[in-house]
């Protein structure tokens, strides 16, 4: 794969501001910069002009009707599903459209019925929704991640060899950014006689994924890391894991026929998605992907990983900015660092100043991942995230702000 | 205009029928300032404006359905069409009119014709489910559900075709055996996916007749289906819609016929008749004063007339069949390709189960297929340069090898599928 050197963009100049109106704001007279796109990408207008025609040209729900508008909806809905499917190299029925990457994990670890004696393995940096859904329900295991942020290879074989029911592998870490040998562990997972499940939240924004090429029963990921609005997330289930999974809420919408005695589920995937769905939200959810596609997944992946490594190299070269979990030379990470300052314990101050006086926008807390953060930083962190609009000014404006920070604490 | 002065004369009484008997034709006419005797020669047919499916849809019932007939009259049928294009249209006409219409076309092709004629009828269709993939695709129903009245077995198929599971196929293979059809009425896409299965499951065929609808046959299906059932069992291609019945059946020979005895038949071109070799629109007017008269109807099928003489005997004008005019290939507001200009290239090579050519951008396309065991890296390069010098300099073409390609949300599965072109669309005939 091409490179893209780090003056390189993703995005033309010209159309960043266009397509992403948000940037062209200023926080009291700063140009606005947005680094936090592992919590929350931005919206491109094409994604928002796609959920204002549902609401204002289509409107209808799906498959609930015979009425042209209801036709519509339904069609559009369902074409958003192959085109999701295709996105990842599933089939059609192999897409559930959920709320996100939570509820999918979470719909997995209801539906495969487990019993508390089942064991699962989990990671120590794994999200809390790639962990809470298990361990509520079943006995969980966390594999070992070093303090550098690497999965502890050897600790995983062991665990695998006691036994596990399912297997939850997060792809890309939420705190490191780090990425996991995905083939290599869903493979040893799969030898084990687990079931594997993977949070893939901060990878498909990035990154060619094909499903079909991997040890996988269920992938989950959410729209709005990858441009797409918020409330609409994607579970991914090989056609006979799906098929062997039960539907964590009934109602209507997934079913075929309903009686007084019984009542028959529908097929896959249609039998997880009660209610009515979030349309508006695959609506938008398609514009994002097309709009991803436009640039080129290749591309998108070339430019995050030149911002990675700006993001881990000027991190390292302050000495007053300790890098959590930077892995190792050979760790394949997206655009994304968390740090701490070594002299002044509050990130969450440090994520307001860099917002209110510099409009840095950065996360700042657990990360969701409160273990794995506690073990390696000992209390919260700073985090920056970047995305395809982003450059190397925006990663220069954050290090040039904390820079000033750093000596407004008199260091 | 392909119809002899018999279908003219039957046309013009069609036209006086349709302005007395339906509202919406009387003031088709009327806004375009004509009456039925305004149409005394061919010439004049050329001023009545073309009907298109959506006056259909919009005018059901009340401004299609002839006076003298009801939603309730005995002996009607009801076509429920979702579209090739995903534009649907509820149409209704009296059940032997449909018959003879089929009769008619069928006239080209003894043995189907005398499959048709059988009785009792043992039909298998093995098509796009005729409802939503989501309310009524009901896994559950067992083969006795699914015989129709006319004696045809209706075999369970999944709307995203290349998803239906394998206890699906297995048990579309035991209904068959059971069954013993005298004909397969098929989407040829359709059957050479159930043979492909039956093949890699080392099913034996049930030889018998095929006839192809749906959607255009391409020459990779094609082979398919002639490799498993063998040379005995024919394929025979077939054009109908919903809302007209028959209208074209390919002969003994290989040629496909017009029927212009049940309709007179318009190839349209720049808004003139076509000239032999011409790419043109088929627009039709039926002729047997039913329940829902159509005139100068755009079929949206897009033929060449051969002017020929067939060796098989019928006088029925011959066409090649280009595909549909909504996935014409355009460049530069020119037509760069037709459905079937870009099956010729893809050809018919053993190593290809399916395919799809789709323009995802005015000036992209992706080439999706699936490939079977027989293919080596390197083999689909032809293909690609092929499509790629055909649709010439400045087309981006990627191309893809997968497992899985999604069908149409219609649940046909087409091999071709055009970026919107709405406003070639719009302006229709000038071809």
């Amino acid at each position: 794969m091409k490179t893209l050197s780090e003056d390189e963009e993703c995005i033309d100049r010209n159309a960043r501001t266009v397509d992403f109106p948000l940037l062209a704001r200023e926080i009291d007279g700063n140009r606005l910069v947005y680094l936090d796109s592992a919590a929350t990408s931005l919206t491109p207008v094409q994604v928002v002009s796609e959920i204002s025609r549902y609401y204002l040209e289509v409107g209808a729900n799906i498959h609930r009707g015979k009425h042209y508008l209801s036709e519509e909806a339904s069609v559009a809905y369902e074409e958003g599903r192959y085109k999701v499917a295709r996105f990842i190299g599933a089939a059609g029925n192999e897409i559930v459209f959920v709320r996100n990457t939570t509820e999918a994990l979470n719909l997995v670890a209801c539906g495969l019925k487990l019993r508390t004696e089942d064991r699962v393995i989990a990671f120590t940096d794994s999200h809390h929704s790639a962990y809470l859904p298990w361990k509520r329900i079943a006995t969980t295991t966390l594999v070992r991640t070093d303090a550098r942020g690497v999965v502890d290879l050897e600790h995983y074989k062991d665990l695998l060899r006691l036994g596990a029911k399912v297997v939850c592998l997060t792809h890309c870490s939420n705190v490191s950014g780090i990425y996991v040998p995905l083939d290599e562990m869903a493979t040893m997972a799969k030898e084990a006689g687990a079931i594997v499940v993977v949070d893939a939240a901060q990878s498909v924004p990035h990154r060619r994924l094909d499903v079909t090429r991997q040890n996988i029963d269920f992938l989950a990921f959410s729209g709005h890391k990858m441009l797409g609005p918020t409330g609409i997330g994607v579970l991914y289930g090989k056609h006979d894991s799906l098929e062997n999974l039960s539907p964590a809420l009934v109602g209507g919408g997934m079913v075929d026929w309903v009686d007084a005695a019984n009542f028959r589920v529908r097929k896959i995937p249609h039998r997880f998605e009660a209610g009515t769905p979030h349309i508006s939200g695959v609506y938008g959810l398609i514009a994002a992907i097309k709009y991803l596609e436009r640039i080129g997944l290749n591309r998108v992946q070339a430019h995050d990983q030149g911002l990675g490594r700006l993001l881990l190299s000027e991190a390292l070269r302050r000495d007053y900015l300790d890098v959590i979990a930077p892995g190792e030379e050979s760790s394949e990470r997206c655009a994304m660092v968390s740090m701490k300052m070594t002299r002044h314990h509050d990130p969450g101050d440090i994520a307001r100043m860099l917002s209110d006086s510099y409009g840095v926008m950065c996360r700042s807390g657990h990360m969701c991942a409160q273990p794995f953060v506690d073990y390696v930083a000992g209390g919260q962190i700073l985090r920056a995230s970047a995305y395809v609009y982003n450059t190397k000014q925006d990663v220069m404006d954050l290090f040039l702000g904390l820079d000033e920070i750093n000596r407004a604490f008199g260091c | 205009m392909l119809g002899n002065e018999r279908a003219f004369e039957l046309a013009k009484k069609e036209i006086e029928y349709a302005h007395k008997k339906t509202k919406f034709f009387r003031r088709h006419m009327e806004d375009a300032g004509l009456t039925p005797t305004d149409i005394r020669s061919r010439g004049d047919f050329n001023r009545i404006p073309v009907s298109e499916k959506k006056h259909y849809r919009k005018n059901f019932p009340v401004g299609v359905l002839a006076e003298g007939y009801s939603l309730g009259t005995p002996g009607l049928l009801r076509a429920q069409s979702s579209g090739t294009t995903g534009e649907r249209l509820v149409t209704m006409e009296v059940g032997w009119m449909y018959l003879q219409r089929a009769m008619d076309s069928l006239s080209v092709n003894p043995t189907i014709s005398s499959v048709l004629t059988a009785h009792p009828r043992r039909h298998v269709r093995h098509a796009a489910p005729n409802c939503s993939d989501v309310e009524c695709a009901d896994p559950h129903s067992t083969m006795h559900d699914r015989i129709l009245r006319d004696g045809t077995l209706v075999l369970s198929v999944y709307h995203d075709l290349l998803t239906t599971p394998d206890h699906v196929l297995a048990r579309n293979v035991e209904e068959i055996a059971a069954y013993m059809p005298q004909m397969y009425y098929v989407d040829p896409t359709h059957l050479a996916f159930l043979f492909r299965y039956m093949s890699r499951q080392g099913h034996r065929p049930y030889e018998a007749p095929v006839l192809a609808s749906y959607t255009l046959a391409t020459q990779t299906s094609r082979r398919q289906i002639a490799e498993f059932l063998g040379a005995r069992a024919p394929i025979v291609e077939a054009f109908s819609m919903s809302e007209l019945g028959w209208l074209a059946v390919e002969c003994p020979v290989g040629n496909v016929h017009l029927n212009t005895k049940s309709f007179f038949m318009e190839l349209i071109c720049d808004g003139r008749s076509a000239e032999p070799g011409e790419l043109a629109e088929l627009c039709v007017t039926t002729l047997d004063n039913g329940c829902t008269p159509y005139v100068r109807y755009r079929t949206g099928d897009l033929f060449r007339w051969i002017d020929l003489s067939c060796a098989c005997g019928s006088q029925f004008p011959v066409v090649t069949v280009e595909g549909r005019l909504g996935n014409l290939v355009f460049r530069k507001n020119k037509i760069a390709l037709t459905p079937r200009g870009l099956d010729d290239i893809v050809g018919a090579p053993n190593w290809l189960d399916i395919y799809k050519i789709q323009q995802v951008e005015p000036c992209e396309f992706v080439f999706s297929y699936v490939a079977n065991e027989k293919f080596e890296d390197g083999m689909e390069e032809g293909i690609s340069q092929g499509l790629s010098e055909a649709l010439g300099n400045g087309m981006k073409l990627r191309v893809e090898k997968s497992d899985y390609i999604p069908a149409e949300r219609s649940g046909k599965f087409l091999s071709f599928v055009a970026a919107a072109n709405e406003s070639q669309f719009e302006r229709g005939l000038r071809l």
